[in-house]
């Protein structure tokens, strides 16, 4: 059975989401260009002056047909692929040798075979359309349902994006889009559309950067300080960093070290890239539980496993470090003893577990000696404690780095053997049939990869620990489209963007 | 829609006011976030589950969910049997009809949303006919369960019956387990055998057996180790083939059991495996398909 990466068993990574939502707002996991948000803008735009009508099929229809048309041109260019949606569909189709004129009517239908996508309203509809909206590039009309282009930002931007591919690319654009049909040699003519043909400089680029770096209100300043952060560390690493070189330069950097002003956004980073460690450690001894019940298939009883789940781990811990765990080793001992660890190795063991090989023995240690680490980490930081509260706001049923900590502080003095089955037996056990059961009662999906029954718990599925995806990939994609970054670390105009912050 | 929504859905009956359900295994969240809700919403405000006396005692134990509402609103009964009490029925009532739900499945939630299940449907209104005479043998059966000594189980039926007038009336009918249905199939309830009265595998194999049998179908997800039962149905019913239903992952068939016998073995989860449209089954379910009907009607058993 495939593992369900993401799945939250433990709901333990939606107050991570939370927080990183609120860190990098108007970007996400799914907008993958920059460029699709002026090609949105101008498409709504082009839409209200060319078709005019306010039903949603004709609107679905254009938006499916500039995508694709945006697929195909990004196939035909083959060095620019990335990001574009669709683009799979492209390549087949572009391949197919049977006319001088590509049709793509039947493929952006919304029904029937070789669609260029699945989802009805495209990848707008999918991912741009919800961040278009939030940083208020599109708006709501009056008088109608479909999306508009905002007076203060949507339009500048349609304006920018029109005037940048010029006259003679846009007319073959909305002929293509209203035909759905266009020359195999025209799609070379709108190359100047694709995603990393944003001119530096040009006024288009310029709105991008008011976007990202611009919008007067809080959640344009968070946005703007994680984006200036990123930067900041591609010059702190000379390069142009990837998302775990952000977070774990976030993580680990002394505090003010990449500049004061940006002190608060890299302190909730570090918040919440300790949550997603406390989750990922977390969901490494739910994966341990699996792989003991996998071995038993005719299941355990729940107080066998939680035993044999908690000996195995000690002993691990026991025989790998080549230490003596004595019957009274305390939890706040391990504690104490994991401060110095390097937790990055711990993460990547855990983080490369891949199903359906069980856990080896380092990685259910390196689960224990995370949590420990973590614990250790936030106690020696008054300003992390300070400001934890004001990032995890947890109801009674939620679980987050917080409630986590409050749990083991109270049990300091529990030997290690009985705070292992403690954390087994309630946060993990326990915790996952709470909250696949919340699951299936509000979303009728049945997530449980353990089952109940004749008093046996029994395995139903694996999972791969995993840590959350915080938008961070999008965020230093965008960066590089708009010029600001790339392989040497921050550009001169990104270096401006950080000198003037600074 | 899954299993458990069909309890809460207008089966045309008007209100279904009381509820009898019997299950093996237990788990009283199911229950009461999942179950409750649907029999609410079909009417019901008299509820009684019988459950197996060891499992119920099993799902009690410490670090198990207990039940928040037992007692207020369900009430819970472990029939004394002798054995494991296996049944999974669901009998909605009301004044205009009921509903029967006859299955495979648990009051868990793998039972209700997890697993591949098997269950047959049959309702019945507040007139005479062969689904309601079905209808009161299940009622009877489901009765006879809790017996005549005083208790909150046995309110709690004397409450059905009381509001489901039809019952008594139909219940003056002549004793019969299987009933002939307009489509030329047949209806039947094969319950613990009565003192005297054969096996329910025995009553199976008559009914199955009153014609050529063309194929048997079975699939389960424990099997006999010398798959004893399987040959006792092929011996006793002489199919022209057989195939067997498995989940090799579950690596709980005898494979070493099986081999020589006059049987073909499929996953049952393979990719793009049907046995039928609404294909769900788990528990023990023998299908077994006439030779020489027309229009061949499977004869299926679930426990």
């Amino acid at each position: 059975m495939p593992s369900k990466r993401g799945l939250d068993p433990l709901g333990m990574q939606a107050g991570g989401i939370v927080v990183y939502q609120d860190l990098l707002p108007g970007i996400s996991n799914v907008t993958l260009r920059m460029r699709y948000y002026g090609l949105y803008a101008w498409l709504s735009d082009t839409y209200a002056r060319k078709a005019g009508k306010t039903d949603s099929d004709t609107w679905r229809r254009w938006v499916r047909r500039t995508e694709a048309l945006y697929a195909l041109v990004a196939a035909d260019s083959k060095t620019e692929t990335g990001g574009v949606a669709g683009v799979d569909w492209a390549g087949k189709r572009l391949a197919i040798a049977d006319s001088d004129v590509i049709e793509f009517a039947t493929a952006t239908e919304t029904k029937g075979p070789n669609l260029y996508l699945q989802q009805g309203m495209g990848v707008f509809g999918g991912a741009y359309g919800s961040q278009l909206r939030d940083l208020g590039v599109l708006g709501a009309a009056r008088d109608h349902d479909l999306p508009v282009p905002s007076e203060t930002t949507g339009l500048p931007l349609a304006l920018a994006f029109r005037a940048a591919i010029g006259e003679e690319a846009e007319t073959l654009a909305i002929s293509a889009i209203e035909t759905a049909s266009i020359a195999r040699q025209d799609l070379i003519r709108l190359r100047g559309m694709l995603p990393s043909a944003i001119v530096p400089g040009s006024t288009e680029s310029l709105l991008y950067g008011d976007i990202l770096f611009a919008t007067p209100d809080s959640k344009g300043d968070r946005r703007r300080d994680t984006l200036l952060l990123i930067l900041a560390v591609a010059r702190l690493m000379g390069k142009g960093p990837d998302p775990a070189d952000v977070r774990w330069t976030l993580f680990g950097a002394p505090a003010g070290t990449l500049g004061e002003p940006l002190e608060p956004a890299r302190l909730a980073w570090e918040i919440y890239h300790t949550h997603d460690l406390m989750q990922l450690a977390f969901a490494g001894l739910l994966r341990h539980c699996l792989d003991v019940l996998g071995a038993a298939p005719v299941g355990l009883e729940a107080s066998v496993l939680v035993e044999t789940a908690a000996d195995q781990a000690v002993k691990a811990l026991s025989e790998l470090e080549g230490i003596t765990i004595a019957p009274t080793t305390c939890w706040a001992e391990m504690v104490a003893s994991s401060l110095t660890l390097n937790p990055r190795a711990l993460e990547k063991a855990l983080s490369g577990l891949r199903a359906p090989s069980p856990a080896p023995p380092q990685t259910i240690a390196g689960a224990l000696r995370l949590i420990a680490n973590v614990q250790a980490r936030v106690e020696e930081r008054p300003d992390l404690i300070e400001e934890l509260p004001r990032r995890f706001r947890m109801g009674p049923f939620g679980r987050a780095l917080t409630t986590e900590l409050s749990f083991l502080q109270t049990r300091g003095d529990m030997t290690l053997m009985d705070l292992t089955r403690e954390l087994i037996a309630q946060r993990v056990i326990n915790r996952h049939a709470q909250v696949a059961a919340q699951k299936f009662v509000r979303q009728r999906d049945y997530t449980f990869l353990f089952e109940q029954a004749e008093g046996r718990l029994r395995r139903r599925g694996v999972y791969d620990p995993v840590l959350t995806t915080p938008r961070l990939g999008s965020a230093i994609t965008f960066l590089r489209d708009l010029g600001l970054l790339g392989d040497a670390g921050p550009t001169a105009a990104g270096l401006e963007r950080l000198d003037a912050a600074a | 829609m899954k299993l458990f929504e069909r309890y809460g859905h207008p089966a045309g009956l008007g209100s279904l006011h009381s509820v009898v359900s019997t299950t093996f295994n237990i788990d009283f969240g199911a229950l009461e976030q999942l179950l409750l809700p649907q029999f609410r919403g079909a009417g019901a405000s008299n509820v009684l589950v019988l459950a197996d006396p060891s499992m119920a005692s099993l799902a009690l134990a410490p670090d198990a969910v207990l039940p928040l509402k037992a007692g207020k609103d369900y009430v819970v009964f472990s029939p004394r049997r002798r054995g494991v009490f296996h049944p999974k029925i669901v009998l909605q009532a009301g004044r205009g009809g009921a509903r029967v739900v006859i299955g495979s499945a648990n009051t868990t939630w793998s039972g209700l949303g997890g697993n591949r299940e098997v269950v047959s449907e049959v309702l019945c209104r507040a007139t005479p006919g062969p689904e309601q005479a079905f209808v009161v043998a299940v009622w009877s059966y489901l009765r006879g369960l809790v017996g005549d000594q005083p208790s909150p189980a046995l309110d709690a039926l004397m409450w059905l019956e009381a509001r489901t007038p039809w019952l008594a009336s139909a219940a003056d009918q002549p004793a019969q387990r299987v009933w002939p249905l307009s489509d030329g199939t047949q209806l039947g309830f094969f319950a613990d055998p009565m003192p005297g009265e054969p096996s329910i595998f025995a009553r199976f194999v008559a009914q199955a057996s009153m014609a050529p049998v063309e194929e048997l179908v079975i699939t389960s997800p424990y099997w006999d180790q010398d798959l004893a039962s399987v040959k006792a149905l092929i011996s006793a019913l002489a199919p022209a083939r057989t195939r067997l239903l498995i989940q090799p992952t579950q690596r709980l068939f005898p494979t070493d059991a099986a081999r020589g016998l006059p049987i073909s073995v499929h996953d049952i989860g393979a990719p793009g495996f049907r046995l039928c449209p609404a294909n769900r089954m788990r528990s023990a379910l023998a299908s077994a398909t006439p030779r020489s009907s027309l229009s061949p009607v499977p004869a299926t058993i679930t426990c």
